[in-house]
């Protein structure tokens, strides 16, 4: 691990302990690597050093906000209000340009998360259940088929089907609200169709 | 409130100033003598060393001072740490509570053999 990118990694650390000890650690750095000569000891200091770099991270904020803590606890003797000052160190322009640069980044990935799934999907999802029981109400209701001869039954369906179409043709088309206006009107073909079905069930239950 | 943020002591806390008992050293000396008395099962990076350095600093356990360059390692200037009385009585109680729970595990005869 070469120093500058150490340093680099220093900066996760709080600023406070980066300025006091980031020339020390840079410093035992070097020490080590001319003591640590050979190539496996050179890995076991590279993976030595991203280990301990990484596990150091917690306690050094840890430190950090347990004395900022302390300090916020020290009472104030002085007659006038008093504002502490936590951070001494002003943004730099690369962290706020690197700022307007994820968020803009997030922003736009929102509004592509947002397009992708929540809006496309209203124009090819299946039906709501709503919309299911909707349409099956609005179907007409057929007589029932074992009560009728073979050849009424046939001219019967073929009458409905016929009446059915203007229907099904209706409901196909993307409506927003998934309402039908009306029930449709029953034809007078089928409407003679069931008064002989009404009819012939009549006469069989005389005889 | 010094004893809030070590107690319980940290290993590595206790390790540094079980290092600085004997003479007072640099960062890299603290972490080769670490190394040393543990036989190189601990060996503190600088994340850790620094850290843990920064809370025993805080709470008046060891002292900063200017020692100047190390021959041994190199022309630099470098901070040496030295171990105060308050950090000498902490590693002492340490040592104390170890030694204790040494004591109840040779009466539960979990620990055999020539340990001290």
């Amino acid at each position: 691990m070469s120093e500058k990118m150490l340093a680099l990694l220093f900066r996760l650390y709080p600023p406070a302990f980066r300025e006091r000890y980031l020339h020390e650690a840079l410093l035992l750095c070097r020490d080590r690597r001319r003591h640590e000569t050979g190539i496996y000891r050179r890995v076991g200091l590279v993976c030595d050093l991203s280990i301990d770099f990484f596990a150091g991270l917690p306690k050094a904020w840890q430190t950090f906000y347990s004395i900022v803590a302390v300090r916020s606890q020290v009472p104030n003797t002085r007659p006038v209000p008093s504002f502490s000052l936590l951070h001494s160190e002003p943004l730099r322009p690369t962290s706020i340009l690197l700022g307007c640069m994820f968020s803009i980044t997030a922003f736009g990935l929102f509004v592509l998360i947002l397009r992708t799934t929540a809006l496309s999907p209203f124009e090819s999802r299946a039906p709501s259940p709503i919309d299911s029981v909707m349409r099956r109400l609005n179907q007409p209701a057929l007589p029932p088929v074992q009560d009728r001869d073979p050849q009424k039954a046939a001219g019967d369906i073929s009458a409905s089907v016929s009446a059915q179409q203007p229907v099904k043709s209706d409901e196909t088309a993307p409506t927003g609200s998934g309402l039908r206006s009306a029930p449709p009107q029953v034809l007078p073909a089928q409407a003679e169709a069931s008064k002989k079905l009404l009819a012939s069930t009549f006469e069989t239950t005389d005889t | 409130m010094p004893r809030r943020k070590l107690d319980p002591l940290p290993s590595a806390a206790f390790q540094i100033l079980l290092s600085l008992a004997d003479s007072d050293l640099h960062g890299y000396g603290i972490m080769r003598q670490v190394e040393e008395q543990t036989n190189g099962r601990m060996r503190l990076g600088p994340g850790t060393l620094y850290s843990s350095i920064q809370g025993l600093l805080e709470e008046g356990m060891i002292e900063e001072t200017d020692g100047g360059p190390d021959p041994e390692v190199g022309h630099e200037r470098r901070r040496y740490y030295r171990l105060s009385s308050s950090g000498r009585k902490l590693a002492r109680a340490e040592a104390e509570r170890l030694a204790d729970l040494l004591r109840v595990a040779r009466v539960k005869k979990i620990l055999r053999g020539k340990y001290v």
